[in-house]
């Protein structure tokens, strides 16, 4: 009897644990929600890209860079219905999109089929940064640094 | 494959549910990371994403993990709780019992991943728990029974066992002790089943999805069945020997012509000591 208290106990005592880590943190899939906007990329080599540089870059790419094409979006806007809206000179794109594995993995969908996943290396209510996945396993070939523009109404909801 | 248990076990039970339960274990690894990018299996791994995530202070990313590693414990932990509780009524039962749990839960994962999963982040991180319960369930199980012998969910353990065997091979007196030569081809085949059942989940994720989910539990049935039909396999052969005996006394009783009431009786009684 007083051995299956024990058990009963640790089952309660790790139970109680994840209650309590899982309450006092938000679902990826909420904090993601609401504007961003796009501020460096970087590729693998460490070589950041200044702000100034970054468009010519971005349209200078070599055969050696990613054929990503999100990096063209300035503003990616999250809704919760799952949908991506893109702002690509004040043209907005409509996109899906999901979180997978233990909320690290950001799947976008395009309308044609073509899926791009990226790593959520840091999300919180201010940054977000996505690595550009080329395999599960190894990290990313090219990083994305958000930051929450703030004039939306889903920041103030997360604040 | 189930029904023997521990030392009673041969080289021959040990690799045949080896190299089942690895491949299924191996197609289940692989659908996790292919459907939800996620391992079901690499427990290893994720101990070290737990901590990873800790340090990084993503308490949500954390508890997810911390969940995912107790199910697969609770697996292990029910499958022997089957095994030494129920083993002495009946062992086929006790062994089968986890595999028939495991093969719910991936049904239940395959049924809900083609027909009505959303893919939000809650139910990937439910799937996945199912799949972690029912490796756990099948490790668990496999380990139980086979004295520690057989475990199929991560090769670890077993990479750095045949690197140990491999090496001792290098001296005679190892290359022809038996027993080590038996256990290197059990690790050969589990190690085999896998990355076998890892290819086949990846070609068949391409053409079915979900419905791979399905195939896998459709080898466990026949770990289960395998057994069942060796059960009555061997009971119908012993019933039909016994038969067939009966059958022979009857013949050596039958009354023989031309011969008294009462000597028909003396021999038919003499008949039972033969």
């Amino acid at each position: 009897m007083k051995l299956w208290l024990i058990y009963i106990a640790v089952f309660a005592l790790g139970l109680t644990g994840f209650t309590v880590m899982m309450s006092s943190a938000a679902s990826p899939e909420k904090v993601i929600l609401g504007p961003w906007d796009e501020k460096t990329w970087m590729y693998e080599n460490n070589t950041s890209i200044g702000a100034d540089i970054m468009a010519a870059s971005k349209t200078t790419a070599t055969n050696s860079q990613p054929a990503f094409s999100l990096h063209e979006a300035e503003n990616w806007e999250f809704l919760p219905d799952g949908k991506l809206r893109l702002t690509v000179n004040d043209e907005i794109q409509q996109l899906t999109w999901t979180i997978k594995g233990r909320g690290h993995v950001l799947q976008i969908k395009y309308a044609d089929g073509h899926v791009e996943n990226y790593q959520l290396t840091e999300l919180n209510k201010d940054r977000m940064i996505l690595d550009a996945e080329s395999d599960v396993q190894a990290r990313g070939i090219a990083r994305l640094t958000f930051e929450r523009n703030k004039t939306n109404t889903y920041a103030q909801e997360i604040q | 494959m189930l029904r023997k248990f521990s030392n009673s076990r041969t080289l021959g039970d040990n690799i045949r549910l080896g190299v089942l339960t690895a491949f299924s274990a191996g197609m289940v690894n692989i659908a996790s990371l292919l459907l939800f990018f996620s391992f079901s299996s690499n427990i290893t791994g994720h101990f070290a994403i737990l901590a990873s995530e800790l340090v990084k202070g993503n308490l949500y990313q954390g508890a997810v993990v911390f969940a995912w590693i107790f199910l697969f414990f609770f697996g292990s932990f029910v499958s022997n709780m089957f095994v030494i509780h129920l083993n002495k009524r009946n062992a086929y039962v006790a062994h089968a019992l986890p595999v028939v749990l495991e093969i719910l839960c991936l049904v239940a994962v395959g049924t809900y991943g083609s027909f009505f999963y959303k893919e939000t982040l809650a139910e990937t991180e439910t799937l996945l728990s199912l799949m972690l319960f029912a490796m756990g369930l099948q490790n668990g199980l496999t380990a139980s029974i086979s004295n520690f012998a057989v475990k199929t969910t991560h090769l670890t353990g077993t990479t750095t066992d045949l690197g140990i065997l491999f090496s001792m091979f290098t001296r005679k007196e190892y290359r022809q002790n038996k027993e080590l030569r038996g256990k290197a081809k059990l690790l050969l085949s589990i190690a085999a089943g896998y990355l076998v059942g890892a290819v086949a989940s990846g070609f068949t994720y391409m053409y079915m999805g979900f419905g791979l989910f399905y195939v896998v539990s459709l080898f466990l049935v026949v770990v289960i069945f395998y057994d069942f039909y060796k059960l009555k396999l061997s009971r119908y052969l012993s019933n039909k020997r016994s038969k067939m005996e009966t059958e022979q006394l009857e013949t050596i009783a039958k009354p023989l012509p031309n011969i008294p009431e009462h000597k028909k009786k003396r021999t038919q009684e003499e008949v039972p000591a033969y």
